[in-house]
């Protein structure tokens, strides 16, 4: 398994600030500390891994060339996340116009079926997730991935908040019944 | 910890299998060689700018020229002429 190069107590505002200082260590170092994160997030929303790498490889390529547009380092966590989050979209209407004009071939969609029971039950997790409309998985994804505020989520969704409070409402109520049936 | 957490975690743990050990580090040589290429896009760009601009100046110029000669010949042809007049009269 992939890990991170440097330890968890490394700290990201400082590792931020380097990084923007133009250090390729401290840049390396974020990018480890943020690898599992990010490609987490970009699993659950996609959910297919044959992407996978290449979908996180150009969040964190656009993170370094858009560094310097970084207000400031507080910020750095939505603000990767809500890049990551517009290749994820990006990449999901790209899926969407590919299914309109290809004709539908297996090598297209790999189906992955459980091995294991508790892989049954993160398969069926999965397969609710991706059941949920792109707008309310996001958020989903987002909660499940730390405990945003209201505020952060509507700036890394480009939303407002009471947007983000009526399609959580609607996600969770449809988690709920999907996992009572 | 709950259900939906276990879940979100193995999720981030099998995602995080899918990765090569040196990510970061292919990332950085990734991103070092869009910036490159991107700054060989610029310099294309802006040398196709300048051959462009080179050109047309070129070619400005050398009609500008070709209207001064033909204005000149016709002007000594008039000029010609006119004496050839002032000499008959």
């Amino acid at each position: 398994m992939a890990m991170p190069k440097v330890d968890a107590q490394c700290d990201p505002i400082a590792l931020v600030v380097s990084a923007r200082g133009g250090s390729p260590e401290a840049m390396e170092d974020l990018i480890g500390l943020y690898q599992e994160r990010v490609a987490g997030f970009i699993y659950a929303m996609v959910g297919r891994t044959d992407q996978l790498q290449d979908l996180s490889q150009t969040t964190f390529v656009k993170m370094i060339s858009g560094m310097s547009a970084l207000k400031s380092p507080e910020s750095f966590e939505p603000w990767l996340f809500r890049i990551a989050r517009n290749v994820c979209t990006d990449h999901l209407r790209r899926e969407r116009l590919r299914r309109m004009l290809v004709p539908f071939g297996q090598e297209h969609e790999p189906i992955e079926y459980p091995r294991a029971a508790a892989e049954g039950r993160l398969w069926t997790f999965r397969k609710m997730l991706k059941e949920l409309p792109p707008r309310q998985r996001e958020l989903v994804v987002l909660m499940g991935e730390r405990d945003w505020s209201y505020e952060e989520l509507a700036r890394i969704t480009a939303s407002t908040v009471s947007s983000v409070k009526s399609r959580l409402f609607r996600a969770r109520a449809f988690l709920r019944r999907r996992m009572n049936e | 910890m709950s259900d939906h957490s276990r879940h979100f975690l193995a999720l981030r743990k099998q995602a995080a299998a899918h990765l090569p050990p040196d990510f970061a580090r292919r990332v950085m040589r990734e991103s070092d060689r869009l910036r490159r290429r991107r700054a060989a896009q610029t310099r294309i760009i802006a040398m196709t700018g300048i051959l462009c601009a080179v050109l047309a100046i070129a070619i400005h110029a050398a009609g500008v020229a070709a209207l001064d000669r033909q204005n000149l010949e016709m002007w000594a042809k008039t000029a010609a002429q006119a004496r050839a007049l002032e000499v008959s009269l």
